[in-house]
This record gives structure tokens, sequence and C-alpha cells, in this order.
């Protein structure tokens, strides 16, 4: 890949990357790091890299950053994690994409990725656990718990509104 | 008339139900009464009908909950599940027909109505900021001035030598001869009293009154088939005519008819036994840069890498005719007891004289 190609890239595939990571890290700063280092990396191997596979290239890397990021929390805020949701009552105003926001912020880290991927991305399930490292049927069910979370938080938030 | 709240909502609902006793009755009345405003809310209260509350979709009906085997292993309603395969695409035959039946199902289409909410639409405004810090350029390979100067020195250094060796070293020419020998009987060593005669054209002031050319006649000797001026030469020189070095040059082609055997020139005669003795081999005798440049530098301008005082003057003489453009005259008088040079320049003339050791 040249130079002119990786810079095609970095407009075409930017924005993507980073509405991609940051809907599933919810923070701005985090995510702008995650897709420049993903490009940093991305330019240090530009030479391996085909210029036809560099869309599942970066996405690969800020699922990898994310997933990275998923098991150092883990490990700093186990503690966290046994607390009740402190979220349990609706926002002043709520419509329905707020609402899929939210419910997606609670949604655990894998399925909120495969999720984004399929919905952003379009991807197939094939294509999202080659990114992954899932298998098909477990990217499957994945999504699947996903919608259903969602739609369950979305019923409960329209009963209490 | 004051009425607690809990009062109030016992009063209209014995009202409404028509269990208002007569104490009750009244008491309402006078609270009407000094509340107007309430008079038309208790008369417009809304009665439930349910005469419409009838089932009208296919929820229940066992077999559609049963014909449902997407997620199979999941939990969730049969509907859920439904909604969400239909959703992502992963339906099978059999519930795509069922899922034509339940099109008119409201509980279905109300979930189904939910779970597309949950596509996630992305939002196009949000975009990354400074896209520029991102973009790379191609790296430049920096142009180093002097190595490229140096590069252009090592160059005009080897082409200098090589023109310094090359064009006027006489131990190649004899070298390719000496292969030449090697090669089997040429038509010039079958018939050795023919001799080959060529014109040298240069611009060299050695060659120019010297023609030579040197022809392998046999093994062992070399035949001078140009001639070098010799004392002729010399006098037709010193009549201070440019006429004489045509005169000169006529005589030298006129020579070349009968061959020439070398003798008593001590470069020619040594070349000319190497060429005879076959190809030259490269001498493993160590020599310095400076000796070597000096050696390679008479050899170009003189001819031979160890000139004699006179070939240099003969030499430097002819050199200054052909710059200055006007005939210049030399001698050379080998005394007794002196030397003396005497170079005559057309009504000048330079005597050099120094006495032999």
């Amino acid at each position: 890949m040249t130079a002119k190609e990786y810079n095609q890239c970095v407009h075409e595939f930017a924005d993507r990357l980073y509405r991609f990571a940051l809907k599933n890290v919810q923070d701005s700063d985090l995510a702008q790091d995650f897709v420049q280092d993903a490009f940093e990396r991305l330019w240090l191997r530009i030479d391996h890299v085909d210029y036809q596979r560099v869309k599942s290239y970066l996405f690969r890397t800020i699922v990898n950053l994310q997933i990275d990021r998923a098991r150092r929390q883990q490990l700093q805020h186990a503690h966290l994690t046994s607390l009740p949701d402190p979220v349990q009552s609706p926002g002043p105003a709520h419509d329905v994409q707020v609402l899929i926001n939210e419910g997606v912020a609670k949604l655990t880290e894998i399925q909120r990725m495969v999720l984004t991927l399929r919905d952003y991305e379009g991807y197939s399930y094939q294509e999202i656990a080659e990114l992954t490292n899932l298998s098909t049927d477990q990217v499957k069910v994945y999504i699947f718990r996903a919608r259903r979370f969602l739609k369950q938080y979305i019923g409960k938030m329209e009963v209490l509104l | 008339m004051n009425l607690s709240e809990a009062q109030l909502a016992h009063l209209v609902l014995a009202y409404h139900e028509d269990q208002l006793s007569t104490n009750e009755r009244h008491l309402l009345d006078d609270y009407l009464k000094a509340h107007p405003e309430l008079q038309e809310e208790l008369t417009s209260f809304i009665y439930l009908d349910h005469s419409d509350a009838q089932y009208k979709g296919s929820s229940l009906i066992k077999e559609n909950l049963e014909n449902v085997t997407c997620y199979a292993e999941e939990q969730g309603h049969p509907y859920e599940k439904l909604a969400i395969a239909a959703q992502e695409g992963e339906l099978s035959a059999v519930e795509k027909k069922l899922l034509i039946a339940l099109e008119t199902d409201p509980a279905y289409q109300f979930i189904a109505q939910q779970i597309s909410q949950t596509v996630l639409i992305p939002d196009y405004n949000m975009q990354f900021p400074n896209l520029q810090r991102l973009e790379k350029q191609q790296p430049v390979v920096r142009f180093v001035p002097y190595l490229t100067y140096a590069a252009v020195a090592v160059a005009a250094l080897f082409i200098g030598v090589l023109l310094v060796i090359w064009p006027s070293s006489p131990t190649r020419h004899f070298a390719q001869q000496g292969k030449k020998d090697k090669n089997p009987p040429s038509k010039l060593a079958q018939a050795p009293e023919a001799p080959v005669v060529s014109s040298v054209n240069s611009t060299h002031p050695m060659q120019s009154t010297s023609h030579l050319r040197f022809d392998s006649v046999s093994d062992t000797s070399v035949r001078i088939i140009s001639v070098i001026p010799d004392q002729q030469g010399h006098s037709a020189l010193q009549n201070n005519s440019t006429d004489g070095l045509n005169t000169l040059s006529r005589q030298a082609v006129a020579t070349t008819t009968q061959p020439v055997l070398l003798h008593d020139t001590d470069q020619y005669s040594m070349v000319s036994e190497k060429a005879a003795a076959g190809p030259l081999k490269p001498s493993s005798e160590s020599i310095t840069m400076k000796a070597f440049l000096v050696q390679k530098g008479n050899e170009r301008l003189f001819g031979t890498a160890k000139p004699s005082e006179q070939q240099r003057i003969e030499t430097i003489t002819n050199y200054a005719q052909q710059t200055i453009g006007i005939p210049l005259n030399y001698s050379h008088l080998n005394e007794a007891s002196r030397e003396r040079t005497v170079w005559q320049i057309g009504p000048i003339r330079i005597e050099k004289s120094s006495a032999k050791k």
C-alpha cells in the first residue's frame, strides 16, 4: 500500500472508526486515541497490509484495543461490578434513540462491539467472527441477546414514563 | 364546608356507584355548591365499556409457538425470537410462512416494532476531529550534495586515469599483439616480406612527427613500417621551414616500404622483446601512486615511461611549435666537453649549454 492509498484510507475510514470506537468506549478522547493508534499501526505495516483488506485491519485493531482496555478495566475495577447499577431512573427527556443509547451503554463489552459492527458497518456474522475471534454462533447469540436486552430496556423505560 | 381529599374521593366513588346515603348526598351537594367547578368533572366521569375488549390476534396459538426454532437455546418469547430473526434475516422457510400469518397479530407487531427500534443508527455528525493529523507523507530521500560531488569526483578521477592509461599504453598494444601471435599463423606471418602500411591520424605532438606502427613479422622480431624522425628530420627542421616536416613525412612513408629492424632504441626494443615473448603479465613489483602517475604521464606525453633528456626536449619543442603556430627549430649538439641545446624561434635564438660531468 502506498502513502497515497493510506491517506485515502484515513479519509474513508477515520470517521467510521471513530463512531464505532466512541459508541463502544463512550469516551471521545479514548476513541480518538484508538483511531490514531490504529492508523499508526497501519502506517508501520504499510508494506504488509493489502489495500483491499485495510478496512478489516483497522476495525480489528480497534476491536483488539477495546478488548485490551476492557480487560484492564476488569482488573482495575473488579470491585465496582458488584455495586448496583446507579442508573435506574430515566433522564429528563427521552426519545427512543436516547433510550437505545442508554441501553447500549448497559450492554456487555462484547455484545456492544458485535452489535455496532453489525449495525454501523453492516458486517455479516462471518466477518464479525473474524474480526473479534469469535465463532459465528457466538456472534449470532451475542447479537440476539443484545437486541432482546435493548427491547426489554425500551419497554421498561416506556412503561415508567 | 371543607372536605378532606379522602372524604371527597369516597363521596365521588359512592356517587358513581349509586351508594350515597342521605347524609352523604347532602354533604356532596353542599360541597358542589361551594365548588361549582367540580360539577362538570363529576358528571363527565369516564365509564369503561368492556364490550370491545376481545382478543383478535393469534399470539397464543400453540402451533405458532412451536414452529419457532430460531434461537432455540436462548431464553425469550417465541415472538421475540421471530422478530429478531426477521430483523437479522435468519428466518427459516417455515418461520417465514409463520411470519406472514402473524402480520395481523398486534402482539407480534408490537414486539417487532420494539425490535426494529434496537437497530443502531450511526450519527454521521460525529466525525473524527482534525483528520489531517492522521495523514502521512511519503518518506523523501534527501539530496545530499557532498555525496554527489564525491561521486562525480571519483568518476572524473577514474575517467582521467583511464584516459591516461588506456589510449597511449604501448603495453596493452603489444599485449594484444602477443595474443594475436598465439592465434594460428596469419597472412602476415605467412608473407613476411609484404609490409603493411597504415596511417596514423593523430594530433599528438609526438605522433605528428614520429608515425610509428609495429607489426609482428615473426615471433622474434618487430618491423617498423613508419619512421621516427632521424637526423634528416632534424636537419629539415633546422632549415627553418614548415615544409621540412612535410618532406619528412613523405620520406617517412617512402622509407616504410622497406622493413627496418629495431635494435638500438631502448624502449621499443624492450617492448618488442616483450611482445615477441607473448602477452605481458602484470608486474608484481610494488609501485607508489606518485611513481605510477609520473610513469603514466610520461607515457602520455613522451610515449615512454622513462624518456631521455633529448626526447623530453624534442617533444616539448613540438608542443610549443603547435601551440604558438610559429616554426620552432631545435638542435642538440653533443660536443666533447659540453652539451648544447639551441632553440630558434624566428629571429630569437635560445641556447642552453652544460658541461659534461
